[in-house]
């Protein structure tokens, strides 16, 4: 799992599993917990950027074409 | 036998309807048609938002005083009408809750939050909602 896409692909698989009573919940919570942390240091990542004024070029986040087209380019407008 | 005055075609009176002019496959086309025509209302074609674009260009200082006339003397209506839009934001994780739910976190504004992050979180959200929802 190195994407975010990936990421979020592997919680709604984690969420399927978890309503069809194939895992349970203690370990859906740590998989969720490890979740958002990959999220907290990729937010991280994101400030640091921000703070530099610079385009985010994050590995992390850029796997989504569409991702990609909604991210701005650069930190001056706010939609 | 008659020709349809669209397609041009000899054509046998039971592919038409009634006395029509136009037979039954040109007619259902022609209907096809207008019903896809009908899918994009006058406001969403392109030429009326560009419209609405120039207009609001215009006068946008006058919306917005009216606005801030409006939210100085309805302050009630105005709370009741932002809660319930959070409300809605909140229940159905739309992109625009997720992102600023992001950016609040650490302070940068909701445009600097890319999409693929904004999935991830709402996902994750889901799944904790799920858990603490059916936890015992």
């Amino acid at each position: 799992m190195k994407t975010a896409s990936e990421l979020r692909a592997e919680l709604a698989s984690v969420f399927a599993k978890l309503k069809a009573g194939e895992i349970k919940h203690n370990e859906a919570a740590e998989l969720a917990n490890l979740a958002g942390k990959m999220i907290a240091s990729a937010k991280v990542q994101v400030e640091y950027y921000a703070l530099r004024k610079e385009s985010p070029d994050i590995a992390f986040l850029k796997d989504d074409e569409q991702g990609r087209a909604n991210t701005p380019s650069h930190h001056q407008g706010h939609a | 036998m008659k020709t349809c005055r669209i397609c041009n075609e000899l054509k046998p009176a039971d592919a038409y309807r009634g006395t029509r002019s136009a037979c039954r496959e040109c007619e259902s086309a022609r209907r096809r048609e207008w019903y896809a025509a009908q899918a994009v209302k006058p406001h969403q074609r392109p030429e009326m938002k560009a419209y609405y674009r120039q207009w609001y260009a215009a006068n946008s200082e006058s919306v917005k005083a009216r606005a801030v006339e409006w939210t100085k003397a309805n302050p009630d209506k105005r709370n009741a009408i932002c809660k319930e839009n959070m409300r809605r934001q909140r229940e159905k994780l739309t992109d625009a809750y997720v992102r600023r739910m992001l950016a609040q976190s650490i302070g940068l504004r909701s445009a600097h939050i890319p999409q693929p992050m904004v999935a991830a979180q709402r996902e994750l959200l889901k799944l904790k909602r799920y858990i603490r929802e059916n936890s015992v």
